[in-house]
C-alpha cells in the first residue's frame, strides 16, 4: 500500500512539473485582473543596487517599477508557495535566513535590496549561482515572490538611496534561537 | 635541535591494531591530507610529546583573507609548505627556510563564481595532494588542476563536470602511482554521483564509475561479489529506484579515498540519495550511502556495502575508511574502520565487505542495531519520514554523529580518535521537483543537542570491541580533523576556536589555545628546515558548522589564518635574530654593538 501511495506521489509530482513548466514558459508581460505590471523590459534599466547616478535613474522609473503586489496577503501567500515549489527555499531557507544562497531577510544585499532590484536579480540571475528565472517565470509570478520576500522584513524601501541610511537590523534568530537545549537525552 | 625530553615509552596497545603507512613519506613531511593511503593521519614525530606539549606557542601565522570555511590541511614537502584556500582555490607555496615563511609563488586558477551558488555547504576545499613534483587539487567549479611544485605553473587542467547542473568539487584527490582519483559533490543538487581516475602526467580521464544506474555505469561486472544477499542482483542501481530517478539520484563522492597497496583496492563512500524525500524514491536506492572497493586500474567494483539502504535522513556514506589490521577472535583481519553519518562505527573486512563490528558511537535512534548476518539495520519505524508530517527527535541529525571531519589512528595505543556530534533533528519533508541547477532537496530541519549544552565531543574508540574508551564533552560542535602523533599527543579543534592537545592514552587535555576563528580544518605536523617539529592548523569557521550553530551566542566570526606552533614558539621563521639595526653614525651613545 505504501508503495502504491509513494508511486502516486511520484506520478503526481512528475505530472505537475510539465504543466507547471508549460505555464511558466509563457513568459513576458501580461496583466492579471486588476493589476498593472511594470513591463519586464524595464528591468534592464534598473540599477543594480547603490550604483553612482542611480537615484536619478530610479526617480525616472519610480512610477514604473514598483511591486504591484506589495503588502497584499494573497499575493504574499502565492509568493510563498512559489518560493517553495521553485526550490528557492532550499538555497535561501525557510523564512529567507540563507544557506547555499545568501539571506533574504537580514537586510544585507549583494545586488540591491529594493523590490525592483530583487525583481531584477530573480529575472536576470546573478553571478555566484543564482539562476535566471525570467525565461521560465511570468513576471507576475516573480513579483509575487518579491512580495513574499518583502514580507520577511529585510528589503530596502524603493526611495532609499543609500542603504547605509537605514538603522541596523538586530540579528535574526536563525533556525536555533535557543543556546541551550532542554531536551532530555534521546531514547 | 632543541634539547627536548626523550620520547615517552610506548604505551600498551589496547587493541594491537596495526596499519600500513605506505607510501611511507619522509617522517617530517605531510604530502596528502590523510598522510598515507590508509588515512591514519598519524605522524611518527615525537619531539612534541605529553611532557612538553603545554609549551606550544605560536611561531608564525599566515592569512589568505578569504571568508569561506577553511577545511584543508597544509602540505609540507622538503622546506616548502603548500596551502590551498577555499574559493577561489588559490594555491600558495611558502618557503619555510626563510624568515617569516614568505610566499614563494601563488597560483590563481580563477574558477567561476557560479559554483559558489551550487555548493551546499560553503565554498570549501579539503586539500591538495602532492606526488612526483606535482600538486593536484580540485576547483569548486569542477576542474582538477595540476601545478608544478617548483614554479607554480599550471601543468594541466581537466574539466570533470558542469557546475550549472549543480555539480561542484570539494574533496581532496588521492594519488596512487600514476593515477589521480577524484569525485564530485552535489548530493543535495540532484547530481549523478561518480568517482573518476585521471592520468597524473596529462590529466586525461582514464575511467569514471557512477554511484547509481545500470551495472555498466557503476562498473559492476563479473568480479563484483557483495557479501550480503540484499546487494546481489542485476542493475540494482536502476531496479532500486522509480523509473529514471537514478539519473538524479545523488551518491556523490565528496569524501575521503583510501588505498590498500597489497590488495590493490581503492576504498571510498557515496553520498545520500536524492531527492532528500524518501517517499519520492521507494527502493533501496543503490548505490547511495555505501562503501565501494574498486580496482584502481579499471574502476571495476570488487565489493560494496550499503550502510543505510533507502536513506531517509541524509546519512551520506562518504566518511573516511581507515585501513587497519585488527586481531579479532584470534585472527588478524584486514579491515576498514569507518564512523558513519548514521551513528554506527563499522569494522568491515576490507577483502570482502563482511561487517565484523557495528556499534553506535553517538546517540542513535533511527535503528536499534545492525544485523551482522544480513548486513541490514534494524529500523525503528517511528523515525520513518512521510511528507508534511514532522518527525521529532531523530538521532542523529542529518549531518550525523560524525560528518566528513576525519579521525586519526595511533599504532601506539591501537585506538582511533574522532570529533563527533551530539545532535538530533525534528524533520519535515516536502515533495520536490527536479529543476536543474537548483537543490533536489525537500528537508526542513530543526536541530537540537541530544544533551543540554553539548553539541560536540572528542572521543577515543576501540575498533575491535566497538566501544568508546574515553571522551571529552564540548559545548560547541567539534568538526576538525584529528592528528595523532608518536609523542602520544592527539590534537583536535572546536567550532568556537579552541585547539586542544590531549594525552592519547588517558584523554587528559594537556593544552588548550584559543585561535582567531573556529577550527574546521585538519591539523598537520612536520619538521622544519631547522629540524624542529611544528604543528600547523588553519582557522576559519564556516561549512555546516556555521549553518547549524552560526546564530548561537559566542559563535566566532569568520577567519582565514594558518597558525604554526612550536615548543616555546621558537622557529627559524621568527624570533630575536631576524633583522639587524644599522648604526647610522649619530651621537647614539647607547647604540652599542649587537651581541
Amino acid at each position: 500500500m505504501k508503495r502504491i501511495i509513494a508511486n502516486l506521489l511520484i506520478v503526481s509530482a512528475w505530472a505537475v512539473l510539465p504543466t507547471l513548466l508549460a505555464a511558466l514558459a509563457h513568459a513576458g508581460d501580461h496583466d492579471s485582473p486588476g493589476q498593472t505590471l511594470p513591463p519586464a523590459t524595464r528591468a534592464m534599466a534598473i540599477p543594480l543596487g547603490d550604483v553612482p547616478g542611480a537615484p536619478g535613474v530610479r526617480a525616472d522609473l519610480a512610477n514604473g517599477v514598483v511591486n504591484p503586489f506589495e503588502n497584499q496577503p494573497s499575493a504574499i501567500q502565492d509568493g510563498k508557495i512559489l518560493y517553495q515549489k521553485m526550490n528557492c527555499v532550499y538555497c535561501h531557507q525557510f523564512k529567507g535566513t540563507g544557506l547555499i544562497g545568501p539571506s533574504l531577510a537580514n537586510g544585507q544585499w549583494r545586488y540591491g535590496g529594493r523590490p525592483s532590484e530583487i525583481f531584477k536579480s530573480i529575472y536576470e540571475g546573478r553571478p555566484q549561482g543564482m539562476p535566471a528565472w525570467g525565461e521560465a517565470m511570468p513576471t507576475d509570478k516573480i513579483w509575487q515572490v518579491v512580495a513574499y520576500i518583502q514580507s520577511l522584513g529585510g528589503t530596502v524601501p524603493q526611495n532609499v538611496n543609500n542603504q547605509g541610511d537605514l538603522p541596523a537590523k538586530p540579528p535574526l534568530p536563525g533556525e536555533n534561537p535557543t543556546v541551550d537545549s532542554e531536551q532530555a537525552p534521546a531514547e | 635541535m632543541g634539547a627536548d625530553t626523550a620520547a615517552p615509552a610506548p604505551p600498551r596497545s589496547v587493541t594491537n591494531a596495526t596499519a600500513n603507512f605506505a607510501p611511507n613519506d619522509p617522517p617530517g613531511e605531510w604530502r596528502s591530507a590523510g598522510r598515507d593511503y590508509a588515512n591514519t593521519r598519524y605522524s611518527p614525530l615525537d619531539q612534541v610529546n605529553t611532557q612538553n606539549v603545554n609549551r606550544l606557542k605560536v611561531a608564525w601565522t599566515f592569512s589568505d583573507g578569504i571568508p569561506f570555511g577553511h577545511e584543508a590541511p597544509p602540505l609540507v614537502v622538503g622546506h616548502m609548505m603548500y596551502i590551498v584556500t577555499p574559493f577561489p582555490n588559490v594555491l600558495y607555496a611558502l618557503d619555510l627556510a626563510q624568515p617569516g615563511a614568505p610566499i614563494q609563488w601563488t597560483y590563481t586558477p580563477n574558477p567561476t563564481p557560479l559554483a559558489i551558488g551550487k555548493a551546499c555547504c560553503d565554498s570549501v576545499n579539503r586539500g591538495v595532494a602532492y606526488s612526483d613534483g606535482k600538486l593536484v587539487y580540485n576547483l569548486l567549479d569542477d576542474h582538477t588542476v595540476a601545478v608544478d611544485a617548483k614554479t607554480g605553473k599550471e601543468l594541466w587542467r581537466t574539466t570533470l563536470a558542469n557546475p550549472e547542473d549543480g555539480t561542484t568539487m570539494t574533496m581532496a584527490p588521492l594519488i596512487v602511482g600514476q593515477r589521480v582519483f577524484v569525485g564530485n559533490s552535489g548530493g543535495e543538487m540532484g547530481v549523478h554521483g561518480w568517482i573518476a581516475a585521471l592520468d597524473l602526467n596529462t590529466g586525461k580521464e582514464l575511467w569514471r564509475a557512477y554511484s547509481t544506474g545500470p551495472d555498466d555505469q557503476v562498473k559492476i561486472g563479473a568480479d563484483f561479489k557483495p557479501f550480503y544477499d540484499f546487494m546481489k542482483g542485476k542493475d540494482l542501481g536502476v531496479q532500486s529506484w522509480p523509473a529514471d530517478m537514478w539519473k538524479h539520484g545523488g551518491g556523490s563522492v565528496w569524501g575521503w579515498l583510501s588505498y590498500d597497496p597489497e590488495l590493490n583496492l581503492l576504498y571510498y563512500g557515496t553520498s545520500n540519495p536524492g531527492p532528500r524525500v524518501p517517499a519520492q524514491r521507494p527502493g533501496n536506492n543503490f548505490w547511495t550511502a555505501a562503501v565501494f572497493a574498486r580496482d584502481p586500474a579499471t574502476g571495476a567494483a570488487k565489493w560494496a556495502y550499503q550502510f543505510t539502504p533507502h536513506d531517509q535522513w541524509d546519512y551520506d556514506g562518504v566518511n573516511e575508511d581507515i585501513l587497519l589490521d585488527l586481531p579479532i577472535g584470534g585472527q588478524v583481519r584486514k579491515t576498514l574502520v569507518t564512523f558513519n553519518r548514521n551513528g554506527f562505527a563499522y569494522t568491515i573486512d576490507r577483502t570482502n565487505g563482511e561487517v565484523l563490528v557495528a556499534q553506535p558511537f553517538g546517540v542513535v535512534n533511527w535503528a536499534s542495531s545492525i544485523d551482522l548476518k544480513t548486513g541490514l539495520p534494524n529500523l525503528n519505524t517511528d523515525k520513518s519520514v512521510t511528507p508534511e508530517v514532522q518527525v521529532q527527535n531523530i538521532c542523529p541529525t542529518h549531518i550525523g554523529s560524525k560528518d566528513w571531519q576525519p579521525a586519526a589512528f595511533s599504532p601506539r595505543t591501537g585506538l582511533l580518535y574522532a570529533d563527533i556530534f551530539n545532535i538530533c533533528m525534528d524533520l519535515t519533508d516536502h515533495e520536490v521537483s527536479y529543476i536543474p541547477g537548483t537543490p533536489y532537496d525537500g528537508m526542513e530541519i530543526k536541530t537540537h543537542a541530544a544533551t543540554k549544552k553539548k553539541w560536540g565531543e572528542f572521543m577515543a574508540w576501540d575498533p575491535v570491541k566497538g566501544k568508546k574508551v574515553w571522551s571529552i564533552d564540548e559545548e560547541f560542535m567539534t568538526m576538525s580533523g584529528v592528528l595523532a602523533t608518536a609523542g602520544d599527543v592527539v590534537f583536535y579543534g572546536t567550532a568556537d576556536g579552541w585547539l586542544r592537545a590531549v594525552d592519547a592514552n588517558n584523554g587528559h587535555v594537556l593544552w588548550s589555545q584559543k585561535l582567531g576563528s573556529g577550527i574546521i580544518s585538519q591539523p598537520a605536523t612536520y619538521l622544519g628546515p631547522d629540524g624542529r617539529q611544528y604543528l600547523a592548523v588553519y582557522t576559519g569557521v564556516g561549512g555546516v558548522v556555521s549553518q547549524v550553530m552560526g546564530q548561537f551566542k559566542g559563535f566566532p566570526a569568520r577567519g582565514s589564518a594558518l597558525y604554526v606552533f612550536s615548543i616555546d614558539g621558537i622557529s627559524n621563521n621568527s624570533g630575536a635574530t631576524q633583522i639587524q639595526t644599522k648604526n647610522a653614525g649619530g651621537s647614539g651613545a647607547n647604540f652599542g654593538t649587537p651581541d
